[in-house]
């Protein structure tokens, strides 16, 4: 079982968010479960400029030679992946949103039928159940959520389930182990 | 009405969000007392500028691509850099133009209530949303997308004459809601006719074969 926690917390103001994510990944270690912690702000990533070059030119690879091959290494390797990030304006982060974007890639162009539904055929055999984590601000209207999820649902291959830090670890843990 | 226009398409060059607007902005003008400014939004210096800009202005029209089911990465940059004008933007009136690729309204609903909880937050008036499926292509077959065009045309022709949107119009040009339940055969034979003949042929152009295109470069 091999866990990938992509932290998109973009600011350095932040460190609670941090802290929180660090915690979790003690747990883990404490538990003898593989789990890697990488922070997205550290990675200089372009946004997806939405040139198509993944699909038609050189398919699965992205124009931008940033890191981001690397994390995407990582990404396929990982049985479960925390997308992690604060609600800033009433959204994930634009650093997790352009990592997300730029997951294009892992589809292809052509159209299938997915449950009666139309959908980009998958490039590769085997996704990560990914997840989200968020933070519980104050100003948090429960619509947040709601609407983060709703997005994520539509989104992401094989996404679960969403948590926020209220959310106790060891529970988070203990359920994300089991998929 | 003085009207900024804020086109946030991340592609480099020619882009649907910018063919949609012009169609708008030709109807808009048929009231000779609307003007206009238009502002590009796809890099780092440009967002920066942008946000200037919107703050300055009285009436907005946002306009940009749904990428997974949500903004692109860039125009949720923008809004972060609003964060600081939160409940400061009274006076301000706020419309929003989303299109893409798969032609049912639903893919856009979640993305338009975040549109109008953004507007709250500014505190400024939320006027609204086009939103417009199966604009993929606009910028090589204009001419097979009358129908989109001369509604955009439409739009912006009554937006310019009332300052406002007219909701049924923007309900009527987003149709459909859903596609109805189509024949499963009848699905399959058109995606594999837009596989074979659309994304074959564009394989091809870019000397790339079908087996070539399934290439996993990071994995199995
Ligand atoms: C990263 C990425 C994600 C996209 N996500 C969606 C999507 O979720 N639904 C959809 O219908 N089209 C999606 N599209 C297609 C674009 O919305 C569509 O091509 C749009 O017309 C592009 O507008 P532009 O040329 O103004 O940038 C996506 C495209 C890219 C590059």
């Amino acid at each position: 079982m091999k866990v990938l926690v992509l932290n998109g917390n973009p600011k350095q103001d932040y460190p609670e968010f941090d802290l929180y994510l660090e915690q979790l990944k003690n747990f883990c270690d404490e538990k003898d479960i593989a789990v890697e912690l990488i922070l997205l702000r550290e990675f200089d990533l372009h946004n997806c400029i939405g040139c198509y070059s993944c699909w038609l030119k050189t398919p699965g690879i992205c124009f931008h030679r940033d890191g981001m091959e690397l994390l995407i290494k990582k990404y396929l390797a990982a049985d479960i992946v925390i997308l992690a990030s604060p609600i800033i304006m009433g959204f994930v982060s634009s650093l997790l949103k352009c990592f997300n974007d730029r997951l294009i890639l892992l589809g292809h162009p052509f159209l299938y039928l997915k449950n009666d539904r139309m959908a980009h055929v998958p490039r590769y055999a085997h996704y990560p159940q990914t997840v989200l984590f968020l933070d519980d601000p104050k100003y948090a209207e429960s619509d947040c959520f709601s609407l983060i999820e709703s997005v994520y649902q539509r989104s992401s291959r094989e996404f679960k389930k969403m948590f926020t830090t209220k959310n106790n670890i060891q529970e988070i843990i203990d359920e994300i182990t089991h998929y | 009405m003085k009207l900024l226009i804020i086109n946030g398409s991340p592609k480099l060059g020619i882009n649907n969000t910018s063919i949609l607007l012009d169609k708008f902005i030709l109807g808009f003008k048929e009231n000779p007392d609307n003007t206009f400014q238009i502002c590009r939004m796809n890099t780092k210096e440009t967002y920066q500028k942008a946000v200037n800009e919107f703050v300055d202005a009285d009436n907005i029209l946002i306009a940009f691509p749904l990428y997974t089911y949500s903004m692109p990465a860039g125009i949720k940059l923008f809004f972060e850099s609003l964060e600081h004008y939160q409940k400061k933007c009274h006076g301000k009136k706020v419309a929003f133009l989303v299109q893409y690729g798969f032609v049912e309204a639903t893919h856009a609903r979640p993305l338009e209530k975040y549109l109008a909880f953004i507007c709250k937050i500014l505190e400024c008036e939320y006027m609204g949303t086009i939103i417009k499926g199966g604009c993929d292509g606009l910028s090589r077959n204009q001419i097979g997308a009358k129908k989109i065009l001369r509604g955009m045309y439409e739009i912006g022709k009554s937006f310019g004459a009332c300052g406002k949107f007219d909701y049924d119009q923007l309900n009527h040009y987003s149709a459909p809601e859903v596609t109805k339940k189509m024949n499963r055969l009848l699905v399959k034979i058109m995606f594999w006719a837009i596989n074979k003949f659309y994304w074959e042929r564009a394989f091809k152009k870019n000397g790339i074969s079908v087996k070539e295109s399934f290439a996993k470069p990071y994995g199995e």
